[in-house]
């Protein structure tokens, strides 16, 4: 249960290191608290670790390092926020180091864990009360991203950057083979990195940068039949044949290289004119190569046989180029009125060649006669383009007494050109051809402010044409308002509303999409050290759209809904060593989806002296599916830490 | 008569000038830490006095401090709140940030730099000077409801390894999909950690081609499965894949798909390769 503790270490180290150097700056800030949390789950630990994952361990509540001043000609600013890392799912560094007209050095490194095993995902046995689904993932992300200005602020700045993003671990999917599906374990190990260099220019009104970057991205997936899935979920017999793999694993690798170019000047004409302008431009070439084999008691409707083993190999090719530019000008009409416009053109286009090789062995016919090998090739091409242009213009009013306004006006323009290879294509419907949709959009508001009053309403309609996907709008409407009120000091009362709705009137679509959020919290603070908050918070959205059933070509309405509401308290004292923190969700959805997620947290931090305190964590998850209970859990942790703040 | 109110005039306007200028600059920094001590102790701890040679000095942001040195009254020296606050922040910062140009949202809703920055701060621990030490606490100010989202029990978990409102938005940027960021690449910043969905795809499905990442997912936080918009797999898929009178993209399913069988209501167990697939036109793996 022991998860990721070396940086844990590594860090401490680093903590005590500081301390030992309290002369490094003229002003320095440390801050750590770590200590060791306790998990205890009861109920369905797959969904738990699907929604939260903390575990047994040392866990990193916080290390902040902040050093200001230094004359040590390595650095005059300084800093490193960390947290997270063992017994949390997710863990961050971040280290920050500049000296000024030298250099400035940024390092920030992320870890999670992602883990997923839902109860009714990808799950054909889920009314004989089999849980988890057959689609889960037990994998760690790996993120680095290292970014080093010489000069900065300088006329001339060069810039060099590394970027590394890993994912890896073991999975199980499933796999549709031989008229069954199959539950396959998987190893994924997916990588991409990315160095960059560019020059950032400083011409006083004018700056820019243009960065120049190469990534690779490698990946490796291997599946492989999983243990005592041999028997494939249906238990049905095919055309008298009980289908069953004795074996079957493939891989699949992808290699691609893509250069990525960006840029941008900023800069302006006298006061009143501002222009920013950016591009970016991203070419993709990547190659995928697949080698599969199985073997077992199977059944291919594509070559109309029975057969008993199976080989494919597949070679892929991607070239993937895309660009977007756009251009923004700003224009100060005066101290109260502002014109901002914009322009944006994206482009991105798709070249696929794919040459799928099969070769299925020892076939019979269906009528159980005609032995032989047959062999199977499928070379397609497929791609597509798609156009993007937006403009936009938006007046605004400020300082206007207590009141301020806008209104804005833009419109989208997208051309989409898909072109699908037939061998591709099963049914002849809605998957290649040209599709055209244009969006005007018009949003206005306005806001009123005065003591400890503020209020704010803006109001969108968005007018589009032919959809692209079924769930397209035409017409979509959003109306938000907030009001704030805080007279004085220890009172606070924050409202919001947002409404939006989404319609389609094509006969053969009706769309129509209504969801209502609004919230209202009160915040009370009597004396400085104590705030007192709640909240009530409503979420309702119901769509409706028509589909087709695909078995009975019937028409019928997709109904989803949402009604959801939660409601919570917390109470917090903060004195000088005494720091208690104490609260209560609750969050109840009546929707297609009924549950209820009921949250206590607690938190109590002393400090003894100036430099040392404990803290004690609390926190308690219930989690209840009325209509399923196999998806239920609830889970205690408890946490104690040490505090150290030299 | 004239001529003499006329040299009067000037000499008295050139008394007003030099006299004005004379104030100013007797006025220095060291006069205004007479009364502001705790101000001025704590500058030295302002990035503001760390970042240049030049350290700039209470005038350059206050104005001139002479009336107030005289009065002492709050209405004679320039407070940088609001619009015109924004104003003297964006002298120095404007071009230093892309974003700042092209009508940043949250100007337009009459909230300026002086509402999520603090510039005279009494700790080095929070970053970025903001008015709190966590950054998603300043965003909750206003957008509580937003925040809540992240309270649904399938999804991001705010503040989780760095996972920030800033990890994603660009808090200086326009309205809409302005205020996302994009990865460097041009692409939706959920593909700056997603980045092995990315594709491209030779047999490509929804990112990048007719839709992105928020035509099936809630990236906030959501009350499906898999943050999903739609509670059940086929109830999402069958919304797109049902081309009954044509002109959409979305293929049809064939009919041996019953969807009265769990397994077909899953299209997921077939069709894994729902982000695009590289072997299978299918997307079965």
């Amino acid at each position: 249960m022991q998860r990721h503790l070396t940086p844990l270490v590594a860090l401490t180290m680093l903590a005590a290191c500081w301390s030992a150097s309290p002369a490094l700056a003229q002003s320095s800030f440390v801050d750590l608290e770590i200590g060791y949390q306790w998990v205890d789950v009861t109920g369905n630990e797959d969904m738990y670790r699907t929604q939260l994952n903390q575990e047994d361990g040392v866990v990193l509540n916080d290390l902040t390092v902040s050093l200001l001043g230094a004359e040590n000609g390595v650095f005059d600013r300084f800093r490193i926020d960390a947290s997270g890392f063992g017994g949390n799912p997710a863990g961050r560094f971040r280290l920050t180091s500049a000296l000024r007209d030298a250099y400035s050095l940024r390092i920030d490194y992320q870890q999670y864990e992602h883990f997923s095993a839902l109860p009714r995902l990808a799950n054909p046995f889920v009314d004989d009360g089999i849980v988890p689904g057959q689609h889960t993932w037990d994998r760690d992300r790996h993120m680095l991203d290292v970014e080093l200005e010489i000069l900065p602020g300088r006329v001339i700045t060069p810039i060099l950057g590394y970027r590394f993003n890993q994912i890896d671990g073991p999975g199980s999917t499933t796999y549709h083979f031989g008229q069954d599906e199959f539950v396959l374990d998987s190893d994924l190990e997916e990588t991409e990195e990315e160095f960059r260099a560019g020059l950032a220019f400083n011409a006083g009104r004018w700056r820019g940068a243009v960065i120049q970057g190469w990534r690779e991205f490698e990946s490796e997936d291997r599946a492989r039949l999983a243990t005592g899935a041999g028997g494939g979920n249906s238990p049905r017999e095919i055309l008298g044949v009980d289908v069953t793999a004795d074996s079957l694993g493939r891989t699949v690798r992808t290699e691609a290289e893509t250069p990525v170019t960006s840029a941008y000047l900023a800069g302006g004409f006298g006061d009143h004119v501002r222009v920013d302008a950016s591009y970016v431009r991203a070419d993709w070439e990547g190659d995928t190569t697949l080698d599969e084999s199985a073997s077992g008691s199977l059944v291919s409707y594509r070559i109309s046989r029975f057969f008993n083993s199976f080989e494919q190999s597949v070679e892929s090719r991607t070239e993937n180029p895309s660009w977007r530019g756009g251009l923004r000008l700003g224009f100060d009409l005066g101290s109260k009125v502002a014109l901002d416009l914009g322009y944006e053109k994206r482009h991105r286009e798709l070249e696929g060649w794919s040459l799928i090789s099969s070769l299925y062995l020892e076939t019979l016919n269906f009528s159980g006669a005609d032995p032989r090998d047959i062999t199977d090739l499928v070379d397609i091409e497929n791609g597509y383009e798609r156009d993007d242009e937006i403009l936009d213009a938006t007046l605004r009013f400020q300082d206007l007494g207590p009141f301020h306004a806008w209104a804005g006006y833009a419109t989208r323009d997208i051309t989409l050109d898909v072109n699908e290879d037939a061998a591709q294509i099963l049914l002849p419907f809605g998957q290649e051809g040209r599709y055209d949709r244009s969006v005007d959009s018009v949003d206005a508001g306005a806001g009123l402010t005065f003591g400890g009053f503020k209020l704010l309403v803006d109001y969108r309609v968005d007018d589009g044409d032919l959809a692209i996907l079924r769930t397209d709008f035409r017409d979509r409407t959003r109306l938000r308002g907030r009001i704030d009120i805080a007279p004085v000091r220890w009172f606070r009362l924050l409202g919001t509303y947002e409404t939006i709705s989404n319609e389609n009137d094509d006969p053969d679509i009706v769309l129509d999409a209504d969801t209502d959020h609004y919230a209202v919290d009160l915040e009370l603070s009597p004396v400085e050290q104590l705030v007192i908050h709640g909240a009530w918070d409503r979420y309702e959205t119901d769509s409706s759209i028509l589909y087709r059933s695909p078995y009975d070509f019937g028409v019928d309405a997709s109904l989803h809904t949402e009604d959801a509401e939660l409601i919570e308290g917390s109470i917090m004292w903060n004195g000088n060593r005494f720091h208690l923190m104490g609260g209560y969700s609750t969050l109840e959805n009546e929707g297609s989806l009924p549950f209820q997620l009921d949250r206590i947290f607690g938190r109590l931090a002393i400090d003894f002296t100036d430099a040392w305190g404990v803290a004690f964590e609390y926190d308690n998850h219930e989690y209840t599916e009325s209509a399923f209970a196999l998806a239920d859990f609830e889970a205690d942790r408890w946490g104690a830490f040490l505090r150290w703040h030299p | 008569m004239r001529k003499l109110m006329m040299v009067l005039g000037a000499v008295l306007l050139t008394l007003a000038v030099s006299g004005q200028v004379t104030a100013q600059d007797a006025v220095s920094d060291l006069d205004c830490g007479m009364c502001h001590e705790d101000i001025a102790e704590a500058w030295h701890l302002n990035p503001h006095a760390q970042a240049r040679d030049d350290v700039p000095g209470c005038q350059d942001c206050h104005g001139d401090g002479a009336a107030h040195l005289d009065e002492g009254t709050a209405e004679t020296i320039f407070y940088p709140r609001g619009a015109a606050g924004a104003d003297m922040c964006l002298g120095c910062h404007q071009n230093t940030h892309d974003a700042f140009t092209g009508g940043e949202v949250h100007t337009r809703s009459g909230v300026y730099c002086g509402d999520c920055h603090k510039i005279h701060v009494d700790s080095i621990a929070a970053p970025a000077l903001l008015v709190r030490q966590d950054v998603n606490d300043v965003c909750a100010t206003c957008h509580q409801r937003q925040v809540r989202t992240f309270s649904r029990p399938f999804g991001h978990q705010l503040g989780r390894a760095g996972l920030d409102c800033v990890s994603c938005h660009n808090p200086h940027g326009g309205p809409g999909e302005r205020s996302l960021k994009v990865d460097r690449t041009g692409d939706p910043v959920c593909l700056t950690c997603h980045a092995e969905l990315r594709g491209p795809h030779v047999f490509p499905h929804v990112n990048g081609q007719a839709g992105d990442c928020l035509s099936c997912h809630q990236p906030h936080g959501s009350n499906n499965p898999n943050a999903l918009t739609r509670t059940t797999i086929h109830q999402l898929c069958l919304e797109c894949h049902s081309p009954i009178g044509g002109g959409t993209l979305g293929s049809q399913p064939v009919s041996t798909h019953d969807l009265m069988s769990p397994r077909y209501r899953n299209c997921t167990t077939c069709h894994v390769a729902v982000h695009g697939s590289n072997t299978s036109p299918q997307l079965l793996k």
